[in-house]
């Protein structure tokens, strides 16, 4: 289920939550968190409940691997070699259903062989889960406070709808002590007041300014060999606000959705596009995958501890797999490279003690961020190719038929002017949306600063019915039928 | 705390009021004819919009009116026959032409009505050769889930009343009905009308770019080759109304000789004579295409049996609904109407090539000035 779907809004998360603090008003906190996890597993199941008992499986598995691990003694045979054996159990289920058909793809192109690609449909949020779990059994593994878990606690963590499908990434010992804290079931008008504002928040930024984004990063990203620079351009920049606005809104709403039951979801975005280095940028960028991939990869890898030229490796050797984790494909590799290379560039450049005035250092970083999502959002790398290339003008320069009354002094140098078919059709207009929505990231508050100044008056109750109000009826959609003489 | 609470309800409350409002206005407007919200003249009369939805607000209607009869094909069914017409027996009669739609929809169109009403008990079927086309596919708002149910889904009731779009649709419903200005409105039985009787565009107009639009579009006369799932889906319905002891007549489209002249020129011609020997191997078929005293009306700004090359006027659905059901034949042209079967269909592919020949020694000049196809 999504959190933008009537069935969600309407449905489940009244349905869940008058449950969930009923049961808890007459005292039946057991049988509260049983609801919240069975309602979770709905919540999970609803989208293709053929998946349930996979998640299941998983959560029993790793729940025998941590209880081991957490009464073993560190450091022992028989605990590196559960922690190992539990590992594989995460990587074996994740990679046969997210990376075998790309694996035997490649393997095909490569060696030019025939293996048929089973036909496996990716499971809803099993990345996020399976990397929560991992971590879950690395802590235990080391663990010097014994976490003993019952496995109906340990369940809820894993499967707490509002982080299910796309985090953020939690942490055991950030969220079973809070599930655990009697207060905590308390119902608190407070909360349920910063939640469902949060909530609302995440919601607008989501289905008000990503989502009609989207159609028109669709068209230019679908005719990568067709755009001209103008167009290539516009849909680069189109994309990096639309997954900027989406991700970052749906992790505004779980996190409003967590404050709903009193618990307290790590944030998962800072204003990453007011970043000025592209360290910076993954301090701001889904920080919870950032810390992650700092702790239980770039660390155990050796981190800065074995000279620079290790340090180097490490870094790219996290990001590419940091890459290959958001998706079976090359284009997610060279993403991670891609970012790989920055990190390296940025601490190469760092060690020299220059500094760079602020608007530049944001100026690159920015770019350097907006290239790399056009290797994240293209099909394929030679799109992904096709786009760049048209970026940096190296096919022909094209600009809008209309613009030529405005520059026409610019045909000398082999500019053209032209009709841009990729751009919408009223282009003017969608040229400032972008700018609106640029000038946004960059100068405005994010949700967390809004939140400081929250106050529970009614002209914020007025304000965010409107804002809600306005993400309802832009829901649904009436699809017509074009018609001309048939 | 208090403050707090105090947000929490007058959040809800507004919120719930303002989704509530804005649906009822849309309910209350009803631009998709749907919810038979009153009618009030001068504010909702005129719903231009219903056009554009037509799969939504006839598979709603099928489901209100429980109709006895039901008349199926293409916009031309949808615009030329009527409900009304004095032939039918079985009441109530409803118009369930879609716009092009291929045979699968239509096939499911009538399975949606049969669910409704059981009791069915006669069904008529115009065919237009498009409707075979294997490159014809499913029109956007075709939904699966809304055919076939009992009550109208959910779904479909908070998409007309509370999405933007809706709000799109009943302003352009008020707009349309304060000014009484609107082009293409329906009956309450599903018949296609034309608002004032008048449409803006000339007939020249009209002929050229409908001729045009077939030749250049896809699923249409672009490319063709003829589905034999889409034939199967004939023999399917043809087979179930045989089964439920439901009456069926079935007839291939009058459209102006200058559609097949188009046809023609998309090289299509043996195309059309092989489907209609196919479709006579499943039922037999009237067929009033080809080159008639009817399809053969000269071009003018004021013709009385056309509103553009293919589509032709409710007087000369009539004459289809009197042939088919043998009302009033002293009406019908001797040669409007032939019924192909697998004995007769030789003959009647022979008669249509002799009726071109003559019709074109006549007007071989009009033809090729109208023939500029456009791009």
């Amino acid at each position: 289920m999504l959190f933008n779907s009537y069935e969600f809004i309407f449905g489940f998360l009244p349905l869940t939550v008058i449950i969930f603090f009923g049961l808890v008003r007459f005292r039946l906190l057991k049988l509260a968190t049983y609801w919240l996890t069975i309602s979770s597993l709905i919540f999970y199941g609803y989208w293709n409940p053929a998946y349930v008992p996979l998640l299941i499986t998983s959560i029993i598995g790793n729940f025998f691997f941590g209880s081991y691990l957490s009464t073993a003694k560190p450091g022992t045979r028989s605990s590196q070699v559960m922690l190992w054996l539990g590992i594989t159990f995460n990587l074996a289920i994740l990679g046969y259903y997210k990376y075998a058909g790309f694996l035997i793809d490649s393997f095909n192109h490569v060696f030019q062989t025939t293996f048929p690609i089973p036909e496996i449909i990716l499971p809803l949020g099993i990345s996020f889960y399976s990397f929560t779990q991992i971590a879950y059994l690395v802590d235990a593994y080391h663990s010097s406070s014994r976490n003993n878990y019952d496995l109906l606690t340990y369940t809820l963590f894993v499967v707490f709808f509002p982080q299910l499908i796309a985090g953020p990434i939690l942490r055991h010992d950030e969220l079973i002590p809070e599930f655990k804290k009697l207060k905590n079931f308390i119902f608190s008008n407070r909360n349920i007041a910063y939640g469902l504002t949060l909530f609302i928040l995440g919601l607008a930024k989501k289905v008000l300014l990503a989502d009609p984004l989207s159609p028109w990063v669709a068209e230019v990203f679908t005719h990568a060999n067709e755009v001209t620079l103008v167009e290539a351009w516009f849909g680069a920049i189109a994309y990096t606000l639309q997954l900027y606005f989406d991700f970052s809104g749906y992790s505004d709403m779980a996190i409003g959705l967590g404050l709903i039951f009193n618990i307290h979801l790590p944030i998962n975005f800072n204003s990453p596009y007011k970043a000025t280095s592209i360290i910076d940028f993954w301090h701001r960028w889904h920080i919870t995958l950032s810390n992650f991939l700092r702790d239980y990869l770039y660390i155990p890898l050796g981190g800065n501890r074995k000279g620079s030229l290790r340090r180097y490796l490490n870094l790219m050797i996290t990001m590419l797999l940091g890459g290959l984790w958001h998706g079976a494909g090359w284009t997610y590799i060279l993403w991670g490279s891609l970012h790989g290379c920055f990190l390296a560039i940025n601490h190469g450049w760092r060690k020299l003690g220059c500094q760079m005035p602020n608007a530049i250092a944001w100026l690159m970083t920015f770019m350097a961020v907006v290239f790399s999502w056009v290797f994240f959002r293209s099909s394929n790398w030679v799109d992904a190719v096709a786009i760049s290339k048209a970026m940096l003008g190296l096919s022909s320069i094209t600009l809008p038929a209309g613009m030529k009354a405005i520059v026409p002094w610019l045909s000398q140098w082999r500019v053209e002017f032209a009709e841009l078919s990729h751009l919408p059709s009223n282009y003017q207009q969608a040229f400032a949306q972008l700018a609106v929505l640029l000038g946004g990231v960059m100068v405005l508050p994010n949700t967390q600063q809004i939140m400081q100044r929250f106050q529970p008056s009614w002209q914020w109750a007025i304000a965010l019915s409107s804002v809600t109000v306005l993400c309802l009826i832009s829901l649904n959609r009436v699809s017509e039928f074009l018609y001309f003489q048939f | 705390m208090k403050k707090y609470k105090r947000y929490n309800f007058l959040f809800l409350t507004i919120t719930l009021l303002g989704v509530s409002g804005f649906g009822f206005v849309n309910a209350a407007i009803d631009p998709y004819g749907i919810i038979n919200a009153p009618k009030i003249q001068g504010l909702n009369d005129l719903k231009p919009r219903q056009f554009a939805n037509i799969r939504l607000f006839k598979a709603i209607d099928v489901i209100e009116q429980r109709p006895k009869t039901i008349l199926l094909g293409s916009s031309r069914s949808d615009w030329g026959l009527d409900p009304n017409h004095p032939a039918f027996g079985a009441k109530p009669v409803y118009n369930l032409g879609l716009v092009g739609p291929n045979m699968y929809e239509v096939r499911r169109y009538f399975e949606h009505a049969l669910a409704n009403q059981p009791d069915l008990k006669q069904v008529v079927l115009g065919l237009d050769f498009f409707m075979f086309n294997q490159y014809k596919a499913n029109s956007v708002d075709f939904d699966e889930k809304r055919l076939g149910q009992r009550f109208i889904r959910l779904e479909d009731l908070l998409k007309t009343t509370l999405s933007a779009d809706a709000l799109n649709a009943s302003i352009e419903t008020i707009e349309a009905s304060f000014q009484s200005d609107a082009s293409y409105l329906y009956t309450s039985s599903g018949r296609r009308f034309v608002h004032g009787g008048k449409l803006k565009d000339s007939m020249r107009t009209r002929f050229e770019t409908s001729i045009a639009e077939y030749l250049n579009t896809e699923g249409y006369y672009k490319r063709f080759k003829l589905s034999q799932a889409f034939l199967a889906d004939l023999r399917t319905l043809v087979e179930v109304c045989k089964a439920r002891n439901i009456d069926l007549k079935v007839f291939i489209s009058p459209s102006h000789a200058m559609q097949w002249e188009a046809l023609r020129k998309a090289g299509l011609w043996s195309e059309f004579e092989a489907w209609k020997r196919e479709v006579v191997k499943i039922t037999p078929v009237w067929d009033f295409s080809g080159y008639n005293s009817v399809t053969t009306e000269p071009v003018s700004e004021r013709m009385t049996n056309f509103w553009d090359s293919s589509h032709y006027r409710k007087e000369v659905g009539d004459l289809v609904l009197n042939r088919l059901f043998a009302h009033a034949l002293e009406q019908v042209p001797n040669d409007f109407g032939v019924l192909l079967t697998t004995e007769t269909v030789e003959s009647g592919l022979a008669q249509t090539v002799t009726g071109r020949a003559a019709w074109v020694a006549e007007h071989s000049e009009e033809i090729a000035c109208k023939m500029v196809s456009k791009r």
